[in-house]
């Protein structure tokens, strides 16, 4: 039950062309920030917001984009395109004390993959 | 090559196709069938979406392509997480890829788990994607702004809406169904539209579209297909909910016939099903039952926030995610799998049945499930349970529940926790059942011949073999020789090529391929779970 999942390497997509893919050295935060305001902004510039503001390191996924959960999923694997990584634990980011979290700020979505990039990635990457 | 058509209509069962044929609703489909072949096509051992059509467009069985559900859940230490299923989770090569590396194009069109999209020589738009990332999940990137100038594109007209699954499966009001039937009428409208587009301005070697309306209408609707479940005496509202049904038909044989109209010579058109379709009039609460007999044990909510406590025990619908792992041995995690996982505890720290009790934990189950009546008649409530290594035996199955459950009327289990354990449904509703439909029409096929029963596993091949492509080695599945004429075949003799690309996990999304699954709404609950969606 308690399987570890392959780091699969996948090749870059059309949507984000690769630049510093999360691998041999850690990207800084404020590079991961900017990946991730890129793809946010991407994502979400069709979908008719409320939301007035710049997309920026405070801006909160559901709070203020109105994620729901099928956009959280596109999300990560946007994200896990992105740095081709399928093996980033991403229940620690989504999950505290065994329940879904409220709401994430792509600050702390930057702090969860630049410490995750100071973790090596699967022996059979 | 020959220009190949795939219509995919999911759910389509001539219980209710033939009764539109025979009312005069199809004109353009019984004339398919009386210039062509048909036959029933039997669907995945678990007659599912996300493994059918994934096994029809791989031609390898669930144990080898590893998509068994919509989504997938595992244990991680003390929770449990989950996600949708996408085109990374697939683990054998599609003909949608396949094709390109052999020379030929397709146009691919709303089949599940097409998203990231995969590169192919052709166009892809795919399905199960909510209207929100569609752009960004066609392919070629170009294509969305492509389609955006087809007069009235809307994509929140045709694409996956989970909130709108979601309310179909409460329904209950005769004019929310006509409601249901209308949007779909639509729907179907814009996919009409997108392949008519692609067929005149990009046409494929291969074109196909996923129409998945049928399987929408008979979950919700089937008391107004079904003439063994007509009303004696209905209201207006029923009335116009069957007119409306009627009307989707109509729309679907109307397609039917533009395409054989305007099929160039030599095409071939294909139109299969991923599994059939019937009446439920029960519902087994699955997690109820093994919580009954002490497999399964919910957790408490006392530690919830007083808001989400009150929510889930207003609801009494605890899922998975609310069991108490210490005190559970056996769980399903989907409804829409009808499957039961067993836990066991491979390492220091896990919980659950030890290794070596696995084999004497799992009959006894069986032995308990077989046990269970239906209330009032008295029949076995299971018709069968299947287990993982027998009927998914394969490289990839390791997401594959260790039991899956074929309940005595094909129904879906709840994972819910409610009462009673067995529920009589007030009305009947639409359930899958195993025989879907096959049928072929054009050059080199038989004319107006029933074939015997055939297999979705062979789908692909015999698509491949239409467009004169050899066979890849590894496909498990065969040609339907029983669909072409024999000068065909004696013409054109079945090769068998290289194999697909099998290590999927290398070959990723994108494309160095030059080289290179009551269900809707398990959906909804599984996001529901997820806690973002109320």
């Amino acid at each position: 039950m308690h399987r570890a999942r392959a780091f699969v390497p996948l090749p870059p997509t059309d949507a984000f062309p690769e630049e510093d893919p999360m691998t041999d050295s850690a990207p800084s935060k404020e590079t991961v920030l900017q990946d991730l305001v890129t793809i946010v902004t991407d994502m979400t510039s069709d979908w008719d917001l409320d939301f007035g503001g710049k997309i920026d390191h405070s801006t909160r996924l559901m709070g203020d984009l109105a994620f729901e959960s099928i956009d959280v999923v596109q999300f990560i694997v946007a994200i896990e395109e992105k740095y081709q990584r399928r093996d980033l634990p991403f229940e620690s980011l989504l999950m505290t004390g065994g329940r879904y979290v409220d709401d994430l700020t792509l600050d702390k979505v930057a702090d969860f993959l630049v410490a995750q990039t100071s973790n090596a990635p699967a022996a059979d990457a | 090559m020959n220009p190949t058509i795939l219509l995919g209509v999911d759910g389509a069962t001539f219980s209710v196709l033939d009764h539109m044929m025979e009312g005069g609703h199809m004109p353009r489909l019984r004339q398919l069938c009386e210039t062509g072949v048909r036959g029933e096509l039997l669907s995945t051992p678990h007659p599912l979406t996300p493994p059918a059509w994934t096994t029809l467009a791989t031609g390898r069985t669930p144990g080898n392509h590893g998509v068994f559900d919509f989504i997938w859940a595992e244990e991680r230490g003390s929770t449990v997480y989950f996600t949708l299923n996408n085109y990374r989770d697939i683990k054998a090569e599609t003909i949608w890829t396949l094709i390109g590396r052999r020379g030929g194009s397709v146009t691919s069109l709303n089949f599940p788990f097409m998203s990231p999209p995969p590169e192919v020589v052709g166009s892809l738009v795919p399905g199960l994607t909510s209207w929100k990332h569609l752009r960004r999940s066609v392919y070629p990137a170009s294509l969305f702004d492509e389609l955006k100038t087809l007069p009235g594109f809307n994509t929140k007209e045709f694409a996956w809406d989970f909130d709108r699954e979601a309310r179909a499966t409460k329904l209950i009001d005769d004019d929310e169904h006509a409601e249901w039937v209308e949007f779909h009428i639509t729907r179907e409208k814009h996919w009409f539209n997108i392949f008519r587009y692609l067929w005149k301005k990009h046409p494929a070697d291969l074109t196909a579209v996923l129409l998945d309306g049928v399987d929408k209408l008979q979950h919700v609707c089937w008391r107004y297909l079904d003439p063994n479940c007509f009303h004696e005496s209905p209201t207006e509202a029923q009335r116009r909910a069957r007119e409306l049904c009627l009307e989707f038909f109509g729309g679907l044989d109307a397609f039917i016939g533009e395409v054989m109209d305007t099929a160039p010579p030599g095409a071939r058109i294909f139109l299969a099903s991923d599994h059939g379709f019937g009446p439920t009039e029960h519902v087994f609460r699955l997690n109820t039952w093994l919580a009954e007999n002490g497999y399964l044990t919910w957790a408490t909510t006392d530690d919830l926030p007083e808001d989400e406590r009150a929510k889930v025990d207003k609801m009494a619908n605890r899922h998975f995610v609310h069991l108490d792992w210490t005190r559970t041995t056996a769980y399903a995690q989907s409804s829409a799998t009808n499957g039961i996982h067993i836990r066991v505890a491979r390492e220091p720290g896990q919980t659950g049945i030890k290794p070596e009790e696995y084999d004497a934990f799992r009959e006894k189950l069986i032995s308990e499930l077989r046990a269970i009546k239906v209330p009032g008649t008295g029949q076995p409530l299971v018709r069968d349970i299947l287990k993982k290594e027998e009927v998914f035996p394969g490289e990839h199955n390791g997401r594959c529940p260790d039991l899956t459950l074929v309940l005595f009327d094909y129904g879906f289990c709840s994972v819910l926790d409610k009462q009673p354990t067995i529920w009589e449904r007030p009305e009947p509703s639409g359930t899958h059942q195993p025989e879907g439909v096959f049928l072929a029409w054009g050059e080199g096929i038989r004319r107006g011949e029933r074939l015997p029963l055939q297999q979705i596993l062979d789908m692909a091949p015999t698509l491949l073999y239409s467009l004169g492509m050899p066979i890849p080695s590894d496909m498990e599945g065969k040609v339907m020789t029983d669909a072409f004429t024999e000068e065909h075949l004696s013409k054109t003799p079945i090769e068998t090529g290289p194999p697909t690309h099998a290590d999927r996990d290398d070959a990723g999304t994108a494309a160095d391929v030059a080289e290179e699954e009551e269900d809707e709404d398990v959906i909804f609950e599984r996001l529901r779970a997820l806690g973002y969606v109320e």
